[in-house]
């Protein structure tokens, strides 16, 4: 086995925690710089079948705003079984894994070789940023491949590297020939995908933090600069049961130029106003769906924000007249487009509802 | 409703009927042999089964609990409706209420089957009753419910194709499965025979080999059919020695088999009424009659026709609802279809069915109590099968195999001591075929590093030695590992045919419907434009046939005649590799091109089958590359200067004869199936410019039949000339030359052309 170090600096990092302790959004809770391992592997196939093996495992660990990256190339096959348990203890059973597609690839891997070997597998926290990745830059990037994001985001594309599908081969040569020549382009190509790793964390950091902190004096002019899908993060946010996902969501809504998704606005107000009456909000959310739904008209969304307007009508400000005009007139509107039988069955309903109380107040 | 006796009594008075009958055998009833359910059974599967009706069990069905609970791998030799799985499911079921963790792998031949076995599984109250998690992993399994499948599955049913490409190349996945497996069940084993049988072998090495990994030496259950030689076949497969358990317990009540020949029609020019007509009229006289009977026909084409005739002749004498509902069956048809007539069988609502060999074996039909057989299908195993689909535990059945014009019908009913006295063909398994084992080689590595003490073939190491120079596997500190970044077992196929299947859409009147498929090469033969489709008696005509796209638009017809294909078979040579002068010809190794290519078709009206018209066919031709073994002889060899003696006319045919031989007793030589070696003739080849006789692999790219045939060519070539000296038969038989064939024009016999041509041949040189 051998490793191969190297290190160098993370601006990111510095600019945003000064000290080594600092409060992780992806992690949930406050953690040490030194906790993180950021992990990458390159392998001998794509398959995870029983053939194909990790050749090289890399952990970046960050310290006082630097990364050093070890690299731990197998050098024969034979080797694997120490390999693995020295490049194991060497990350430590009780860090925080930071790794791209790492969840269902990487940690999938490093368990198949470990049980092929014996060894009782690690089970670590996983963060795994591709899923973030999409979440945030799925509808703005042509896909979310790392180099991708490294040129579309991070804004360091890479010149000559070696393509991913040339890697196995250069290490079968290697370990024909033993000429590391062939295996050097393949190790930068790895070292620069865990210097990635760090960058992008530091990204994603920063976005979850001006996310929860909208005011924060923290952000600099790098995150301002930075595009996200913020209809994407505020959903998965709200979702998640984070609540800062509707402030997010209620920014979408007043933009006022135009989103990724041209209906972004729509599907927006209709998930916070759903969430405002469901936190017992009504007025807020009122406020949200008198302002959009007219808007929508044309937008297949238009059904569900009417829907969820005249719910709210009927049964928060128990006045089915006003939830049965409300109908009427979206129905005006969308029918000659989208005729809905929903919105038909809410008039009569209400109709019946109306005609119901009128008879009550006599 | 006339019970089956009386209509069995009916046929034998009835002179018209007994003039054509060949033979009527009457096989006596026979007693079931059982024993009280094993004692040591876990209660709530005694209830299950009590439950169930079943309080003993058949004699075979004992031994084969005993033979699983000793951990004994056996195979059971059972013939359709003998309780076949309870053979196998009781003692696994028992061993995984004594000890949950435990767990066992049940691979059936085909996805249809498998989905089969687990309905009948979980319906059949009895898992579901003992809370056992019975799972289905093949294809079809979505990706979401694999991961539980593995870590909590009880019993695994499979395919050995998923087995090869899905379960053993990601065994660590399977590592909580492997660690317990106690049972491996092998069904309808005699289906892994030939080149197939070869590649099932070696997956079953594999298996067995990535068990040991973990810790496991499964037991092996195997389940066949009939056929000649069980015991080794099974052998052959799981190189395990085998016990055999042939003694079938299950009663049967008494079986009447007749060997019927149409009469003739044309007494001078021998013509005798055809088969499709004559299976339906006996299959017509046995429904009105209330009698369940299946008919068997041998191709979907004539299955189509059958079912249609029989039901149109039902429709015009009953009226009322009682009428008696007769259903096609065969491949094509959706699943939920064919679930659905099997259903129908089983409850009763269907009375008759006619089929392909489709529903020879496996599936679960429920009783039938007439079988009438439309032309003899081809080996005396497969007549045992069919004829043996009628039958109950106590009732009488009746079998009426009907021959057809062509020559192997017409001697097979002739000669009923043959038919009768023949055992059942035997299957040949060659594991160590080296192109077939070097493709597992790959999938092995690429399992698990192969170590020199790997009880693999010792020719393995050549082939990993070769394997090593083409760059796919290292050698180092005595292990080979796999070097490549490929998935070595998505390159090898278990079985020849691709299987994209053509996809049969209804476009009548703008609908969109899938009603049907068929395999690509049937499809070029079948439904290409303007062919008449008939899907469970509907007629249908072709639009459009897309094999790009793999589609075929049909709509909605109703013509008076159906379409029949003409294909022409042709084999060329595209280059030879060896030539050398043996066995007093000249033997030639190389690359053939196989084509087949319909170019006509013809439209023969309904019920007279006569020809009313003809129509062009424009598909591309279906081509095979593979290898050949050619025998040429030349002018100036022994064989050349024979057949050089012999009258053309006699000529062309003793060749062809001569194929036929060597395709019946080559195989046991190469250990292959008759079926993966197809043989050719040419009284005057193109390429030789003499007369030449072809022996090629059918599979694309060739599986070394062809070179191991041209090693054993004196053997082979004796072997042949001994059998057609020793037969007994008078003048050519199917065990040796084949029958006469009234359409070839040899005054002599058959088999003197042929001995004139072979022994002079080979004593020539000596």
């Amino acid at each position: 086995m051998y490793e191969i170090r190297s290190d160098e600096s993370i601006p990111g990092w510095s600019r945003r925690w000064r000290t080594d302790a600092f409060y992780s959004h992806l992690i949930g809770r406050e953690v040490r710089a030194a906790d993180l391992s950021f992990i990458d592997c390159e392998t001998t196939g794509l398959s995870g079948g029983a053939g194909t093996l990790v050749f090289l495992v890399g952990v970046g660990r960050v310290t006082a705003g630097r990364i050093e990256v070890v690299q731990y190339l197998l050098a024969d096959f034979p080797g694997e079984h120490d390999y693995l348990e020295l490049v194991l203890d060497r990350i430590g059973r009780s860090t925080v894994w930071v790794s791209y597609n790492g969840k269902a690839f990487d940690a999938r891997l490093i368990e198949t070789r470990c049980v092929m070997n014996a060894i009782a597998p690690p089970s670590p926290t996983h963060i795994d940023l591709l899923y973030w990745a999409r979440r945030l830059w799925r509808r703005i990037l042509p896909d979310c491949s790392l180099s991708t994001v490294e040129s579309g985001v991070l804004g360091c594309p890479r010149d000559g590297d070696v393509p991913g599908i040339e890697i196995p081969d250069r290490y079968f040569e290697y370990l024909k020939k033993r000429d590391a020549g062939a295996l050097e382009p393949v190790v930068e190509h790895h070292r620069r995908d865990i210097v990635s790793l760090a960058h992008l964390f530091v990204t994603v950091e920063e976005i979850l933090a001006a996310v929860a902190t909208p005011d924060s004096e923290t952000d600099g002019p790098a995150t301002a600069a930075r595009r996200y899908d913020s209809y994407q993060l505020g959903r998965w946010l709200l979702a998640a049961g984070d609540p800062r996902g509707a402030g997010l969501l209620q920014s979408v809504i007043d933009r006022s130029s135009t989103s990724i998704g041209a209906e972004d606005r729509y599907a927006a107000a209709y998930l916070v106003a759903r969430h405002h009456r469901r936190t017992g909000h009504s007025d807020l959310a009122e406020a949200v769906l008198a302002d959009v739904w007219r808007a929508a008209g044309s937008s297949a969304w238009c059904v569900h924000l009417v829907s969820e307007y005249a719910k709210l009508l009927e049964h928060d400000c128990r006045d089915p007249a006003r939830a049965l005009e409300l109908v009427v007139a979206a129905r005006r509107l969308t029918d000659r487009l989208t005729p809905s039988g929903d919105l038909e069955r809410r008039e009569q309903r209400l109709r019946r509802a109306v005609t119901a109380r009128e008879r009550r107040e006599r | 409703m006339q019970s089956l006796q009386a209509a069995i009594d009916e046929l034998r008075h009835d002179e018209q009927f007994m003039a054509c009958v060949t033979r009527w055998e009457r096989i006596p009833a026979r007693d079931g042999e059982y024993c009280p359910l094993p004692a040591d059974l876990a209660g709530p599967l005694r209830d299950a089964l009590e439950r169930r009706g079943v309080d003993r069990l058949y004699s075979h069905q004992c031994a084969s609990y005993r033979a699983a609970r000793e951990r004994t791998s056996f195979v059971v030799v059972t013939p359709t409706a003998s309780g076949k799985t309870l053979c196998y499911n009781l003692p696994v079921l028992q061993r995984l209420i004594e000890q949950p963790s435990a767990r066992a792998l049940y691979v059936f031949p085909t996805k249809a089957l498998s989905q089969d076995q687990q309905a009948e599984l979980n319906e059949a109250a009895i898992a579901g009753e003992l809370a056992v998690k019975v799972v289905t992993y093949d294809g079809d399994t979505a990706p979401s419910l694999r991961a539980s499948a593995r870590e909590t599955g009880q019993i695994i049913i499979t395919n050995p194709d998923m087995l090869h490409t899905g379960i053993l190349p990601n065994h660590p996945k399977w590592i909580k499965f492997l660690k317990q497996l106690e049972f491996v069940v092998i069904d309808e084993i005699h289906t892994y025979r030939g080149v197939f049988g070869s590649h099932m072998a070696n997956v079953v090495r594999r298996l067995r080999r990535i068990a040991r990994f973990y810790g496991t030496d499964p037991t092996f259950v195997c389940c066949s059919a009939t056929i000649g030689n069980p015991a080794e076949l099974a052998e052959r497969i799981v190189e395990r020695k085998m016990l055999l358990i042939d003694r079938n317990g299950s009663p049967s009540g008494e079986k009447h088999l007749i060997l019927y020949n149409p009469p003739l029609v044309d007494r001078v020019q021998g013509i005798r009424r055809g088969v499709v007509r004559e299976s339906r009229r006996l299959a017509l006289r046995l429904l009105r009659s209330g009698i369940k009977t299946i008919v068997f026909s041998r191709s979907r084409v004539r299955t189509e026709l059958i079912a249609g005739y029989i039901n149109r002749s039902l429709a015009n004498h009953y009226n009322d609802n009682e009428r008696i509902r007769v259903e096609a069956y065969r491949g094509g048809y959706l699943p939920s279809e064919r679930r659905s007539i099997e259903r129908g069988l089983r409850d009763g609502s269907i009375h008759g069915v006619v089929s392909t060999n489709a529903l020879e074996l496996g599936i679960d039909i429920g009783g039938l109590d007439a079988a009438v057989l439309g032309g003899y299908p081809g080996s005396i195993a497969s007549a045992w099968q069919q004829a043996g689909r009628a039958g109950r535990r106590n009732t009488v059945s009746l079998a009426i195999v009907v021959a057809s014009a062509a020559p192997l019908d017409q001697f097979m009913v002739k000669h009923p001591e043959y038919f009768l006295g023949r055992a059942p063909e035997s299957g040949f398994v060659d594991a160590d075929n080296p192109y077939i084992l070097c493709d597992h080689l790959k999938c092995a590595v690429f399992e698990l590093p192969f170590r020199e003490c790997d009880p693999f073939p010792e020719s393995s190491i050549d082939a990993l030695d070769y394997l090593e120079e083409s760059g796919v596997v290292r050698n180092t500190s005595g292990s080979y590992y796999w070097t490549d970044r490929s998935y070595p077992a998505e390159g090898v196929s278990l079985r020849s045919a691709a299987s994209d299947n053509v996809v049969i859409v209804d476009s009548t009147a703008g609908r969109h419907d899938v009603i049907g498929e068929m395999d690509r090469p049937s499809a070029k033969e079948m439904i290409f434009d303007n062919a008449i489709y008939i899907h469970r008696g509907r007629q249908f005509i072709v639009t459009d046939l897309d094999l790009e796209n793999r589609r075929c638009t049909v709509i909605e017809t109703d013509a008076n005649y159906f379409t029949d294909a003409l294909v022409k078979r042709d084999i060329k040579v595209l280059n030879e590799d060896q030539r050398e002068r043996m066995s007093g010809c000249d033997l030639v190794i190389g690359d053939v091109l196989v084509r087949s290519q319909v170019s006509k078709f013809k439209k023969l009206r309904y019920e007279t089958h006569e020809n009313i018209g003809y129509g062009d066919v424009n598909v591309p031709e279906e081509q095979m590359h593979t290898r050949s073994a050619i025998l040429v002889f030349g002018d100036d060899t022994d064989a050349g200067a024979v057949a050089r003696d012999l009258d053309p006319s006699v000529l062309g045919p003793a060749i062809a004869r001569i194929g036929s031989l060597i395709k019946n007793v080559a195989p046991v030589f190469l250990l292959c199936d008759p079926g993966d070696i197809g043989v050719a003739e040419r009284l005057r080849d193109p390429h030789f410019g003499c007369p030449a006789l072809y022996v090629y692999d059918s599979y694309p790219g060739g599986t070394g039949l062809s070179e191991s045939f041209a090693t054993r060519i004196d053997p082979i070539l004796s072997a042949c000339l001994d059998l057609t000296r020793q037969c007994t038969c008078a003048e050519g038989c199917p065990s040796c030359v084949g029958p006469r064939d009234p359409e070839e024009e040899i005054d002599e016999s058959p088999k003197a052309a042929v001995l004139q041509l072979l022994d002079g041949w080979l004593t020539r040189g000596r």
